[in-house]
């Protein structure tokens, strides 16, 4: 198992007027792509925040590549980059003036590098033009940018696709995947919407008024929500492995009343009939069950409102 | 901490704002001395005495725009807040904001105090109203009160947040204490608060005269002697305070969540 990076334990923050992180615990190990997952308000960027030093805990603690000193946490943080809220930009300067203010901060050697970023975040023809004059897409562009600048081993973005467009949404994903994928690249990323993250992310925690819902794979969460064919045949048992033998399935569970869910083969509805009756097994249910990341995401973190009307949707269908 | 010290000072050279205010007390301060026609054919010395007052009612007042444009800046607009999530401490944030506005502050001391004296001195030769070494001494006294009035509106522009109430409370500080020390000195008494604006005044007046002769000519002779224990007390009192407040507010911006 890959080396833990970042541990949160029973780390709280408790603001004037309420608590916005309550006892939180994670640990994200090397590699991961981690959504962090939660409507506003839930306490996403009050952790990302104490990650980045800008927030002091109330109590509990946090290490970083397993330093949890003043000092280590700071010479980790020279390791990670940030994206938080509004990128930090100077309206006044053009995109090249504030990457090339950011690299003086942090020290990067390479003047090279800006045109580097400018071009992988797709900010390389904006020449003079300030950022005051910017859309709203074109700062988180700016302020991923800023991310990229120093080729960090942990990157932590705050809801990096807001305001993006579908277009932008899958660049930006795709660059992510890459630098994941190339140079083993941790990142932590913050999205109030599942669906932006589902095709990205490797791992999942779910926030909810400042407490940790669930912390669980991609894999996990696609077996539990995700699309999968419900099969019942009068042999089961006979059926599993019928379609193992026969057509490699590998992620196949048998549900408490015998039943199959298959996971795979999606497309091939066909192909699994044809082959389940070849093999002398009569299908007697065998339908898609949709993906419903929507209803598992709201079931976790949705709000009261939310939970009480699904309560009374339930009541009245009774 | 160094990075953050060269890049301020970097921004600083290029700020327009300071370089205009820095220029405007340069060149006011060379038309006090020369424009004045008491004093047109002031000596470098004489030019001491003109500067000195000049000096000592501006300075406190710039030296809280400067500190509070360099530190607030980029606290204002939140770009400081980078440096932290780059991995820089927040003492280096402070302190090299600091040491950056402490920088400039001392060039402008520099420049407002010598520019003009030196442009006098050239023009009408040294005089004899004060002697070189002491007319030093005295400018080079300034520099601890700049020490101090720094690390004070450092301390209030980390406090704040912005550059703005740094600057206000220099204006009207200085202002409150100029009023103070003329009510007080027309109401017989002498003002013995020690704040870093009277004290840097204090050192810079050189309106307590006696007649001289020199080259046979009369003279106006200062009476300048700065005895060793009032050099020794105000250099205590100057980095004494100065330090007390520049730990107080690092203290308090080490300490409070950044937003």
């Amino acid at each position: 198992m890959s080396e833990i990076i970042i541990e949160a334990k029973d780390l709280t923050k408790q603001f004037k007027t309420h608590k916005a992180v309550d006892s939180v615990s994670f640990q994200i190990r090397q590699g991961m792509i981690c959504g962090l997952i939660g409507p506003n308000g839930a306490g996403k960027t009050t952790i990302m925040k104490m990650l980045g030093g800008l927030v002091l805990p109330t109590s509990g603690s946090f290490s970083i590549f397993g330093g949890s000193s003043e000092k280590e946490l700071a010479h980790s943080r020279s390791r990670m980059s940030f994206m938080i809220e509004t990128p930090y930009v100077k309206e006044e300067l053009s995109a090249r003036e504030n990457l090339e203010k950011l690299r003086l901060q942090k020290g990067i050697p390479n003047p090279r590098r800006v045109d580097e970023v400018l071009e992988l975040v797709g900010l390389a023809d904006t020449g003079k033009k300030h950022v005051k004059k910017f859309s709203l897409g074109m700062r988180q562009r700016l302020g991923l940018a800023g991310a990229l600048l120093s080729k960090p081993e942990i990157m932590v973005l705050d809801e990096p696709v807001n305001g993006l467009d579908p277009e932008g949404i899958i660049e930006i994903r795709e660059l992510l995947r890459r630098f994941n994928r190339e140079e083993n690249v941790t990142i932590l990323i913050s999205s109030h919407i599942l669906a932006e993250l589902s095709q990205l992310c490797t791992d999942y925690l779910f926030i909810r008024k400042g407490q940790i819902r669930q912390f669980t794979s991609a894999e996990e969460l696609h077996k539990i929500c995700g699309e999968y064919y419900h099969i019942d045949t009068n042999d089961n048992a006979v059926a599993l492995a019928t379609l193992q033998n026969k057509l490699g399935i590998e992620t196949c569970d048998v549900l408490k009343d015998g039943t199959l869910r298959l996971f795979e083969r999606l497309d091939d509805l066909p192909l699994i009939s044809k082959t389940l009756y070849e093999n002398g097994l009569v299908p007697t249910t065998l339908h898609i069950h949709e993906a419903d990341l929507e209803s598992y995401y709201m079931k976790l973190v949705g709000d009261d409102n939310a939970e009480h009307s699904e309560r009374e949707s339930a009541a009245s269908r009774s | 901490m160094l990075n953050i010290l060269k890049e301020n000072l970097r921004q600083a050279v290029h700020d327009k704002l300071l370089l205009g205010a820095g220029a405007l007390l340069v060149i006011e301060g060379i038309s006090t001395v020369a424009g004045d026609e008491t004093l047109t054919a002031a000596t470098g010395s004489e030019a001491v005495g003109g500067i000195g007052i000049f000096a000592g009612a501006l300075l406190p007042i710039f030296i809280g725009v400067i500190t509070g444009r360099i530190c607030g800046t980029d606290l204002r607009d939140k770009t400081a807040n980078y440096e932290i999530l780059f991995g820089k401490k927040r003492s280096a944030v402070y302190l090299g904001r600091f040491f950056a506005a402490l920088i400039v502050s001392c060039a402008v001391t520099l420049l407002v105090t010598l520019v003009p004296v030196c442009f006098m001195a050239l023009r009408n030769g040294w005089g004899g109203s004060i002697t070189a070494g002491n007319a030093l001494l005295h400018f080079g006294m300034i520099f601890p009160f700049v020490f101090r009035l720094a690390a004070v509106y450092a301390a209030l522009t980390f406090l704040a947040g912005n550059d703005l109430v740094p600057i206000t409370v220099s204006f009207v500080g200085t202002l409150l204490v100029m009023i103070a020390s003329f009510l007080l000195e027309d109401a017989g008494y002498a003002l013995t608060w020690q704040t870093a604006a009277s004290d840097l005044k204090t050192m810079l007046d050189f309106s307590n005269t006696t007649e001289g002769f020199l080259d046979g000519q009369d003279i106006l002779v200062y009476k300048a002697f700065l005895s060793g224990g009032t050099v020794l007390r105000m250099l205590c009192t100057s980095f004494g305070i100065g330090l007390m407040w520049l730990a107080a507010g690092l203290a308090v911006y080490r300490k409070r969540d950044i937003s």
